[in-house]
């Protein structure tokens, strides 16, 4: 699992460029059909209002895929993208 | 109804609370968000198996086809390792649509499943881009794939009813694509033909990347 959330962070670093990624998590699950997914949770820091860059994350799945390895390789990848002022209101109400 | 319209009511759901959005309407401006990809996928299959609505000798069979689009079947479809021989329109998309129908899942069913209102905008605008660089006539080809796999009994007698023998024709034309597994497709989309008027869109520099 590790070496699979190695590879997550660096591909979303790689992917986004020039924002400023505070957190990657990995976690393995699995949907509700059943299927096995790998939940991928990026925490990103830009400015009040600003926004990712759709276009780039459109295509985030399809560039993944086939980096993924092992044991994992053929989880489908679900993103979650949060900013570090939300994904913080979301652990103090998970608290 | 329009599938573009979905999205602005999306984004009326998140912006209608000052500050920070209720969790009902995060839920519910997602699941909008994702009932636009379905419906444009839906009103794509019929216009491209019928011919579109304004015919009304084909109302009917339209309306069958659109409403023969089922959530879990068109998710397996996204899902099989054929899209990746599609263009990258195609790919998008139907990755697009498997996120966001578990997401949508959750934000139905799942009671102890919280939204931020950053999420929920990514997941608007990923979506409309989704829609928008696969609006031409790739995503009729996708199309095609999930109606030749999944399409329902009763659409296939549909559109056998509203057109005779071409119907029957094409009915039996689908059921036997259906058996025959994946090559059909690859047949489809190396066609010459075809393979121009996907790729040329792509070449063009519509999608970005």
């Amino acid at each position: 699992m590790d070496q699979i959330q190695k590879i997550v962070a660096s591909f979303v670093k790689d992917r986004l460029k020039g924002v400023s990624i505070d957190s990657v998590t990995v976690e393995p699950d699995v949907d509700n059909d059943g299927d096995r997914v790998l939940k991928i949770t990026v925490v990103y820091d830009i400015g009040k209002g600003s926004t990712l860059d759709s276009n780039k994350l459109v295509g985030m799945v399809r560039h993944l895929k086939p980096q993924l390895l092992g044991e994992h390789g053929g989880d489908f990848p679900l993103f979650r993208f949060l900013s570090k002022t939300d994904a913080a209101k979301l652990k103090n109400e998970a608290a | 109804m329009k599938p573009l319209d979905l999205i602005s009511s999306a984004r009326l759901l998140i912006n209608s609370d000052k500050g920070k959005p209720s969790q009902v309407n995060l839920r519910r401006s997602l699941s909008s968000a994702y009932y636009a990809m379905f419906h444009c996928l839906a009103r794509t299959s019929a216009d491209l198996l019928v011919g579109g609505p304004s015919a009304e000798k084909s109302k009917h069979a339209w309306q069958q086809v659109y409403r023969a689009v089922e959530h879990s079947a068109t998710k397996n479809a996204c899902k099989d390792k054929i899209i990746r021989d599609f263009p990258k329109p195609i790919e998008d998309f139907a990755n697009t649509f498997v996120t966001m129908q578990t997401k949508r899942h959750s934000a139905d069913y799942d009671p102890f499943f919280t939204l931020v209102k950053s999420e929920v905008l990514h997941d608007i605008d990923t979506i409309e881009s989704a829609i928008k660089y696969s609006r031409a006539r790739q995503l009729k080809i996708s199309a095609l794939f999930v109606h030749l796999y999944y399409l329902k009994k009763e659409a296939r007698r549909a559109v056998a009813g509203a057109f005779g023998l071409c119907g029957g024709w094409l009915a039996g034309w689908l059921y036997a694509c259906r058996q025959a597994s994946v090559q059909i497709f690859y047949i489809i989309y190396k066609f010459p033909f075809a393979s121009c008027q996907l790729v040329a869109p792509i070449n063009a520099g519509i999608h970005p990347s």
